[in-house]
């Protein structure tokens, strides 16, 4: 188990969840399917898994606008994953939570860590965020 | 990281509720995610583009959301210009889309409609209708139209996201962050055009292959471009963004010689001297395209051009090459504009000559932004766009040629590929 206790808080929520990691940004839109929370951008290493519930780390999201619009609706479909850990949240990961919070008492955690310890993450399986770390449990 | 945010008097008053609650609940968004962001203050604007246009792309969820602020009296609160929407309005049953699908967009566009939007329904609004001056601050949002006002035009551009500018549009309000500030827009990291040969760059092609390869290894961090040969035009400029906002996530570039911010390494990079250097060769471009193209097969079903929206001139282009040839019976030739491109190229006599020689010219719309199905699934797209070729094996499940403008054309007047490959 390892602790990251340096990392910022975006949106709350303390969740333990299965962690989904990659090293290669993602864009909602075009890159995963709203309705199911299916990963589908065929360029990517997580193509093919499925988020709800998860906790996705991707290192940062990817060019288009319209992620956002894409995760408030998976917020409110209950398809979203249950948190997101990056290296830098841009706004485009925060906006749909925060509104579909506002909308529909809804909304997804977000945090964010430093680059070295984002970089330790690939063998994490499971995550947790509490109050004050960020707990990772590799695999065996 | 605690700022001190400036309130001004009119936040005060929208806050309140002096314009109506739907103004009051999207400032109250604003501030949140200014704290959030850190952000110091809030600059006014005088222009606005939103992107969240298509039902594809905010779904529901979104055109509840923009029902609550039209129903709360919320109206933009500058002139606005608009993303493509997920259907043509004139021509959609052709398009294979259902009754069902149409009626959800057509509640969305009302919703637009009345908050006033200028009904442009393009991703390019820089080609008509909506053109920021150099260093002038606008509410943005769209990736290939905020690269290209920031980097081609010098306005001051954020890659807003879908319904936050929506929220700016209505407070005619932009959090001031990221590429607003001076210090963000210096260049991160450069790259090097080595061995190009002086006619390399004439396609838009190989602009989009550029783009794509450069936001892949830049992501997030300005990219610095030097040795690019001869001058680039603004349709070439246009794939270039595009293609790096999808390839990466770039909202700003520089062009040594070419770019209104980089008339020099050290006006692009504001005087620093140390950043990252990569060289790149046209084997670096030829690789990227081999990565993108992911069809096998020969035969093409289908040539997507238009994305982000064709300008005249381009759908000008595809005229003269088409010339008296007819598009092939088994290929479809799908060109993508806007409204207002359309009636002008209908009035020169180009949409005639199209649409004779079988193309079908999309309005307002986009493929990868109507309604989804398994329609074009494994089928094999021809195409200039590096944004179609991040997106569509994605959201069609097509497979990608990545082509120049006359081999898409060669390639939907044959119906497969040009012998010898394409460039």
């Amino acid at each position: 188990m390892k602790t990251i206790r340096n990392f910022r808080l975006i949106l709350p929520g303390e969740i333990d969840a299965e962690a989904l990691v990659s090293q290669k940004p993602l864009s909602f839109w075009g890159g995963v399917d709203m309705a199911s929370g299916d990963i589908i951008d065929t360029h990517h290493d997580l193509f093919g898994k499925n988020l709800q519930g998860k906790i996705l780390c991707i290192p940062y999201d990817r060019g288009s606008c319209s992620g956002s619009g894409v995760l408030i609706e998976m917020v409110r479909r209950g398809t979203a994953p249950a948190g997101i850990l990056c290296i830098e949240a841009e706004p485009v990961l925060a906006l749909g939570p925060l509104i579909a919070e506002k909308m529909y008492g809804k909304g997804m955690a977000l945090r964010t860590i430093a680059e070295s310890d984002y970089a330790a993450l690939q063998d994490a399986c499971r995550i947790r965020f509490t109050p004050d770390a960020v707990l990772v449990l590799e695999r065996s | 990281m605690v700022n001190r945010m400036e309130k001004t008097a009119l936040i005060d008053e929208l806050l309140q509720g002096q314009r109506g609650t739907g103004v009051q609940y999207a400032m109250e968004i604003l501030l949140k995610m200014g704290e959030l962001y850190g952000v110091r203050r809030f600059l006014p604007v005088q222009r606005a583009h939103i992107d969240a246009a298509a039902y594809t792309t905010i779904w529901d969820a979104g055109r509840e959301f923009i029902e609550f602020l039209v129903d709360n009296n919320a109206r933009v609160a500058v002139p606005t210009t608009i993303n493509p929407i997920s259907r043509d309005r004139c021509n959609w049953r052709a398009h294979g889309i259902s009754e069902a699908f149409a009626l959800k967009s057509e509640r969305l566009e009302t919703a637009y409609l009345r908050l006033g939007v200028i009904p442009t329904w393009t991703c390019a609004p820089y080609q008509c209708m909506n053109v920021p001056a150099f260093g002038e601050v606008v509410s943005w949002s769209e990736s290939n139209a905020v690269n290209f006002v920031n980097s081609v035009l010098g306005a001051r551009a954020e890659r807003l996201p879908d319904l936050l500018d929506v929220c700016c549009a209505v407070t005619g309000l932009v959090p001031e962050y990221g590429l607003y500030l001076q210090e963000n827009r210096a260049g991160d990291i450069l790259f090097d055009l080595e061995n190009f040969p002086e006619d390399s760059f004439q396609d838009s092609v190989m602009f989009a292959l550029l783009g794509y390869l450069v936001g892949e290894i830049a992501i997030n961090r300005v990219p610095v471009i030097r040795g690019l040969p001869g001058k680039a035009n603004r349709d070439q400029l246009k794939a270039l963004s595009a293609a790096a906002a999808s390839g990466g996530a770039t909202a700003l570039f520089h062009i040594i010689g070419v770019t209104p911010e980089a008339h020099t390494l050290e006006e692009a990079f504001q005087g620093r001297t140390e950043y990252p250097r990569i060289i790149l060769h046209p084997d670096d471009l030829l690789r990227m395209q081999r990565r993108l193209n992911t069809a096998e097969q020969k035969q093409v079903d289908m040539v997507l051009l238009g994305c982000p929206h064709l300008s005249f001139t381009e759908l000008q282009m595809v005229a003269e090459t088409l010339g008296r040839q007819h598009v092939h019976e088994n290929t479809q030739l799908w060109l993508q504009t806007s409204h207002t491109i359309y009636e002008m190229a209908r009035i020169a006599g180009i949409i005639d000559i199209l649409e004779q020689a079988g193309a079908l010219v999309i309005r307002d719309s986009c493929l990868m932004e109507m309604e989804y199905s398994d329609r074009w699934r494994g089928k094999h797209f021809v195409t200039d766009s590096g944004k179609v070729a991040q997106y569509a094996p994605a959201i069609n499940g097509a497979r990608i040629t990545m082509a120049s403008l006359p081999d898409c054309i060669r390639a939907a007047v044959a119906g497969r590929l040009p012998e010898g490959g394409t460039t």
